[in-house]
């Protein structure tokens, strides 16, 4: 049986007549609309069929929907479909942000076992639901500075419903704790000019010259040249290191101006997946993004996109000069240490071509070059110990 | 007897009625339309007829056995054989 419900229209000079009619024969009207020498009638569509079987003599037409109308009657006659979609969509988005195992890799039991407890409390557990790519971040960042001395590394890897969590267990080789003797040596060249050692017998003096090797404090403490007593030397040695540094800087290169016209897009974010909805108008811009919708991993964010234009700029020689020294400073500052510094800088070298200048770039640093190493004694040979 | 046959009877426990509110009058389960035109419609009911008068008199909604009636209404007479 269709049911589906349509609007007609009848042309007749006498509507009580068509509608007497339609009485006689048992038409559910819905509706009636009345215009000049037109009637408006809404029925399913079984009736229409009947109606042009036995009402002959008038002439009937199917109306179709406009507007909004035609979209709600496209989703009456699809709602069923539409309902089964939704319950999909719904479906499908709680199962793929289910978790139905974890799998803990690593040989040692007991790890697995504390792991498994910290996941535990952190809410990563079967049967729940996944937790985006930050908030595992931030469960591994969390349980690694719980478990300093017993964690090394660990890593989550999302496999569908399923969690791998991947351990690497620290093994503490501390010298120190385990007795044994270790030297202080340099690890680089360069001329003393700090030292900062707590245990241990120093060897240099500040100003020394060293070379890579050499020993800065030993972990043999001698007395009357024999040795007397053994220690692991520790502490730092600072010390003044040379780098020539080759920078090569285009004098050309391009600035991104806000121009002030700005367009708004909407982007979606699945697993830490950006996807945009809309293909973005401008050419280059700078995107401000604001959540505006938040369900499990998914986020709907509105992108508020300001448009730049792309200048090209020309640096004066100066300028390019003072850009390749920082350039030069930072290249060194990646090798270093937190406390270590930069002490001078000094340009030797300088080349400008067409478009580019080459410059070699001569810095001077203290840095730490002292590091432990470990001494074997043949304790059998040895006399005279403490 | 199915649930929705039963839970008409239940709601519709009368043979008919016939509402009438300012420009409507409703009539539920009348049997024939007899007479239809702008200024008079006559029903028959299981037991009498229902003869309404008025101006601009418009059906709104029909079935078999309901019907919605729209228009200035001055009379509403019933009549028993």
């Amino acid at each position: 049986m269709n049911r589906k419900i349509i609007w007609i229209l009848a042309d007749c000079k006498d509507y009580y007549k068509l509608i007497y009619k339609l009485q006689y024969i048992n038409i559910f009207i819905y509706d009636i609309k009345y215009a000049d020498n037109k009637i408006h009638l809404k029925i399913n569509n079984d009736d229409y069929e009947r109606i042009k079987k036995y009402l002959v003599s008038y002439n009937f037409k199917k109306e179709s929907n406009t507007g909004i109308y035609k979209i709600i009657q496209k989703i009456n006659d699809n709602k069923i479909f539409i309902s089964c979609l939704m319950i999909g969509i719904i479906v499908f988005i709680v199962l793929s942000n289910l978790v139905v195992k974890i799998n803990i890799i690593h040989e040692n039991s007991e790890i697995r076992e504390f792991i498994k407890e910290e996941l535990d409390d952190y809410g990563v557990k079967v049967l729940s639901f996944k937790k985006n790519y930050k908030e595992l971040d931030e469960i591994r960042n969390k349980i690694l500075d719980k478990y300093p001395d017993k964690l090394d590394w660990m890593e989550f890897e999302v496999n569908g419903m399923i969690i791998n969590v991947k351990v690497e267990e620290r093994i503490i080789t501390d010298i120190n704790k385990e007795n044994k003797v270790c030297d202080l040596v340099a690890v680089k060249p360069g001329v003393i000019n700090d030292i900062l050692v707590t245990s241990g017998d120093i060897l240099v003096n500040i100003n020394d010259y060293v070379r890579e090797g050499d020993i800065l404090a030993t972990g043999i403490i001698k007395y009357n040249e024999e040795d007397k007593r053994y220690t692991c030397a520790s502490g730092s040695v600072y010390a003044t290191v040379w780098y020539t540094v080759s920078v090569t800087i285009p004098l050309n290169y391009y600035e991104y101006v806000e121009t002030g016209n700005k367009k708004y897009n909407l982007i979606w974010e699945n697993n830490g997946n950006k996807k945009k909805i809309l293909k973005s108008r401008f050419e280059n811009y700078n995107s401000k993004l604001n959540n505006i919708f938040h369900i499990f991993d998914f986020k709907l964010y509105l992108e508020e996109e300001k448009e730049t234009e792309k200048i090209l700029k020309t640096y004066s020689e100066n300028e390019a000069l003072e850009v390749g020294v920082e350039k030069a400073i930072n290249n060194v500052k990646i090798k270093l240490n937190d406390n270590d510094e930069i002490i001078d800088k000094k340009v030797l070298k300088k080349t400008v071509n067409d478009s580019k200048m080459d410059i070699e770039v001569f810095v001077i640093a203290k840095e730490v070059i002292s590091a432990q190493k470990e001494v074997v004694i043949d304790y059998n040979n040895e006399e005279g110990i403490d | 007897m199915n649930l929705k046959e039963s839970l008409i009877n239940f709601l519709y426990d009368k043979n008919y009625f016939i509402n009438i509110y300012d420009d409507y009058i409703h009539v539920f389960n009348f049997q024939e339309l007899i007479s239809l035109s702008d200024k008079k419609i006559i029903l028959s009911l299981e037991k009498f007829k229902v003869e309404i008068t008025g101006s601009n008199i418009i059906i709104k909604k029909m079935s078999k056995n309901e019907i919605l009636i729209k228009g200035l209404i001055n009379k509403v007479g019933f009549f028993y054989e």
